[in-house]
This record gives structure tokens, sequence and C-alpha cells, in this order.
């Protein structure tokens, strides 16, 4: 009961602060209203019973991207209306490797190799021991892709950093 | 039905953990002038009451009566904001750190921690990331260039550092395999070769440097200390903040270093654990058992546990005195191209090394 009204007040404000993100007019205030929406987002783990997805929302998305997005922000100033944005061609080999383990991914999805095994929604199903086992045994594959599609994006992007020193 | 009891006993708990951690950072504060001031061949505050011990009472008196100034050009709702961002996590992140053993009281089982979650490390990981958006946002909101580089170089330097930290506790997870820090703890109890206790130093002596190491980046401590380099940038991220304000953001710093020690103490140093000491009381391999009652072996530990910390206290104000400060590309340069490396090297090494069962 009670945590139905809680999810109902959460996800009324997590809309509220992801609109308020889209719409505020300084950049500041969008970053720091997605960092409040990013919190609710964690709380819904919460209350679904995920508290290791709720510490690894936090973590990443607050401890990580926020950090980066305020960085960037300030070191730029952003008050002046954004008009000049990406001059270059993404490298096409990076974009296409994506695309192809993105289809791959997506291919796995379709097989039903990620379909959810049997007993999901037992007590403690969201712990971080839970998460991990499912993890290392019936998602593997599908992580180690994921994994490696991280990979290609930061190499890409060192690329374009290498790019503009002319090596 | 609600247990009211373990609710009042975990209430009053965190009760006396929040009184102690807000007295250990007025020591503290205390503590800093007071060595730095032996350091240096110096008295520092002795003034106010025996060996200067009211001076953080005289300070606080100070900075409560003092003038609170907001400049004119400062974003108002996020400079009032900001303080608040750093002391309040700084304040909650202490919740998941265990300082004794389990106690059996008529068939409960209290533990000896605010809160012992399941994610437990996780948590202080994600308090700590809320932690940082004070520093970040005040010095924005400030609108004083010397504020928002001090601002800048603590988001790039946190972001260089957490990954690294996050990589050396990795080390200690594989080998005790919890995320809880009471369960991390309570293993380092356990033997190696039958009379070593398997403490984190010895099974993580390369993740115990790259943690310490990072630890002191985190909290923003010398020799690490580039948001606040107050021969470049004035005060850093704190140049337009006085009165309470200001000293919330110590108070926070403080925290934090309380925060660290403790959790060193407790990922590296056997936390609560004293060799030897089980709850029933000294079990020496092939010497025999010596009896203790159970509140006795729980007042050993709290007592083991606060020696630890404060000696990693002392080691935070120690290196502060004795280093001096790196430059920035020097400090990025250690993060991303020595720390990060060694610590997934030492993810390797410790896989191989359980691989064969040596830990």
């Amino acid at each position: 009961m009670i945590t139905n009204v809680l999810f109902y007040i959460a996800s009324v404000l997590l809309v509220i602060t992801y609109i308020y993100a889209v719409l505020a007019g300084s950049p500041v205030y969008s970053a720091i209203s997605m960092g409040v929406a990013f919190f609710f987002t964690a709380f819904l783990f919460i209350l679904l019973g995920a508290p290791f997805l709720a510490a690894v929302q936090v973590i990443i998305y607050v401890g990580a991207m926020l950090v980066l997005f305020l960085f960037i922000i300030m070191m730029f100033d952003l008050n002046k209306p954004a008009t000049a944005v990406l001059k270059y061609k993404p490298s096409t080999i990076f974009s296409y490797i994506i695309v192809a383990l993105i289809l791959l991914i997506g291919f796995y999805m379709s097989r039903g190799v990620l379909k959810m095994p049997e007993g999901f929604t037992v007590a403690g199903f969201g712990s971080a021991e839970n998460v991990g086992f499912n993890l290392m045994r019936y998602y593997l594959l599908p992580f180690e892709l994921a994994s490696f599609v991280l990979l290609v994006g930061v190499l890409g992007a060192i690329n374009f950093i290498r790019k503009g020193r002319g090596t | 039905m609600v247990d009211y009891i373990t609710i009042l006993i975990y209430a009053l708990i965190s009760i006396v953990v929040f009184a102690v951690l807000l007295s250990t950072v007025a020591v503290l504060t205390l503590a800093e002038r007071r060595i730095s001031a032996f350091m240096q061949d110096r008295l520092g505050p002795n003034r106010v009451g025996p060996w200067g011990l009211l001076q953080p009472v005289a300070d606080g008196i100070k900075f409560i009566m003092k003038e609170d100034v907001i400049p004119l050009e400062v974003n108002r709702f996020l400079y009032i904001l900001a303080p608040l961002m750093t002391i309040i996590p700084a304040m909650l992140a202490f919740a998941v750190v265990p300082f004794g053993h389990d106690l059996f009281l008529r068939g409960r089982v209290i533990n000896l921690q605010v809160a012992n979650f399941d994610i437990g490390i996780l948590y202080i990981f994600a308090i700590a990331a809320m932690g940082i958006f004070g520093i970040i946002i005040g010095g924005w909101a400030s609108n004083n260039k010397y504020s928002l580089l001090g601002g800048l170089r603590s988001a790039s330097q946190f972001i260089s550092y957490e990954i690294a930290m996050s990589l050396a506790v990795i080390g200690i997870l594989m080998v005790y395999g919890s995320l809880r820090l009471n369960d991390i703890a309570q293993y380092q109890g356990s033997l190696w070769f039958g009379f070593i206790p398997k403490w984190g130093i010895l099974v993580q002596p390369l993740g115990f440097i790259i943690f310490i190491v990072s630890v002191y980046a985190e909290t923003n401590r010398v020799p690490f200390d580039l948001p606040e380099a107050e021969a470049e940038l004035v005060g850093g991220y704190h140049t337009e903040y006085s009165s309470m304000k200001f000293a919330f953001f110590f108070m926070g710093e403080y925290a934090n270093m309380i925060t660290a020690s403790a959790l060193i103490a407790t990922l590296y140093f056997g936390g609560w654990q004293v060799p030897y000491l089980h709850n029933i009381g000294f079990i020496f391999p092939k010497l025999g058992i010596f009896h203790l009652q159970q509140w006795l072996v729980a007042l050993i530990e709290i007592l083991s546990f606060a020696i630890k910390v404060g000696f990693f206290l002392f080691l935070f104000l120690w290196i502060r005195w004795t280093l001096p400060r790196f430059r920035f590309d020097q400090l990025t340069d250690l993060g991303w191209k020595v720390l990060i490396p060694l610590a997934l090297l030492n993810i390797v090494v410790t896989g191989a090394l359980m691989m064969l069962r040596i830990i």
C-alpha cells in the first residue's frame, strides 16, 4: 500500500524533473534537474526490490555522467545559444561496427537468449548476488558484447581527439 | 509484527553514531591545527580550555555569530544549496560502516552499525558521488573565476580517481566475496596458514596502496588538494563563502576524512577485528581459549576500531603537513596512466592467485 503511494509520488516527480530538464533555460539547471531525476529513478529501483541497480544507477549516471556534463557545461559558456555543433563526420568504420553489434544484440534478443529465466520474481531477485549470477550465467554473451560496444566507443573517442592534433 | 524494540535500538545506535561523528569532526579541526603546529615547532591553539580542547566550541560560536555575506552576483538558489549538498552526503556515508561484532540480546541479533545494506560498499560510492556536486555547483554558483576553476578541478579529479578506487576495491570483493562491510570485516578474522589473520593489507598489498592514494584524491586532501590550492586559486570553490556556509564545506571535508579512514580500516585492516578475538573470547591456535564476556568483547572491538580509524586520521594530517602539492597534469597522469593500469593488474593477479587457491 505505502509502496504504491511512494511509487506514484516518485513517478510524478520523475516526469516533472525530466520535463524541467528539457525546458529549463540554463543548461546548468537542466543538468541538475536531470540529476534529481536520476535519483527518482534509483528510488523506483529500490521500490522494485533492486538495491543493486539503484546503487549502480546513482554511481554511473550521477557520479560519472552528470559530473562530466556539468564539467563540459561549465568549461564552455553555454549560456549563449548553441548553434555551431559537430562539424566533423563520424569515423565510418567505428559507427558501422557499433551498428553491427547493436543488430547482433537485437538478433540474440529475438532468438530468446535474453528471455527471463524461471523464478524471476522470487524475493531478492534484484540483490547483488542474483544480478551477478544471472549476468555471468545466462547473459554472458550479451554482457560481453555490450562491453565490446563500449570499448569501440572509447577507441572512437580517442581517434577523434588524435585527429585534431594532426597525427 | 514490527519489532519496535529493535527499531528503538537502531535509532539509538544511529543517534550515537551521528553524535560521535560530529564530535570527531570538531576534535579533528583542533587536532589538525595542533599537530601541524607541533610539526612546525609551534604550539598551536592552546588558550581555550585545557590544552585548547574547547577551541572547536569557540570556533563554532564564531562561525554562527559571523555576518553571513551573500555576494550580489551569485546564483542565490544554488549558492545556498551547495553547502548543504556537501555536508548531508558526508554525514550519510558513515551509516554502513560496522564497528563491532554482531551482538546477541535475548534472541535478537544486533549489528553494530547503523544500516546493514545488501549493497554495502556500493552505498558509500553512491553517496560519495552525490557529495561531489556540492563542490562543483558551489564553485559555479559563486560566479567567480577562482571558484569555478576549483569546482572544475574537483570534477575532473573525482572522475579520474573514482575509477582507480573502485577497481582497487574489486580486488577486496573478489577475495572476501561480499559487498557488505560487516561480512568483509568478519572474514578478515579467519586465519591464513592457521595463524596469520587474513587482513586486507596482507591479501591485497597493491590494492591497498592504490586505494589509499585514490581516497586521498577523493577527499581533496594534500597532496591532491588542487580544488582549494590557496597559492593559485585563493580559496578554491569556497572563496565566496562565509560564516556557517563555509563551515559546512569544512565539516563536510572532515566528515569525509573520517569515513575514508573508517573505510581503509574496514577494508584493509580488519575493521573491528582484533587478531584471534572471537565472540566468545581469544582463541589462540595451539595455545587454548581465553573466555571473555560478550559485552567485553564488543568493547574491545569498538576500541580497536576507534584506534585504527584514529591512526588513519592522524596519517591524513601527517601527510598533509609533510608532502607538497601535485601539479595538475601530474595528478591526472598519476590517476589515468599509473593507478588504473595497476588496479587492473591487481585484479588479474588476484584472480590468478584465487585460482591457485593461495588466497
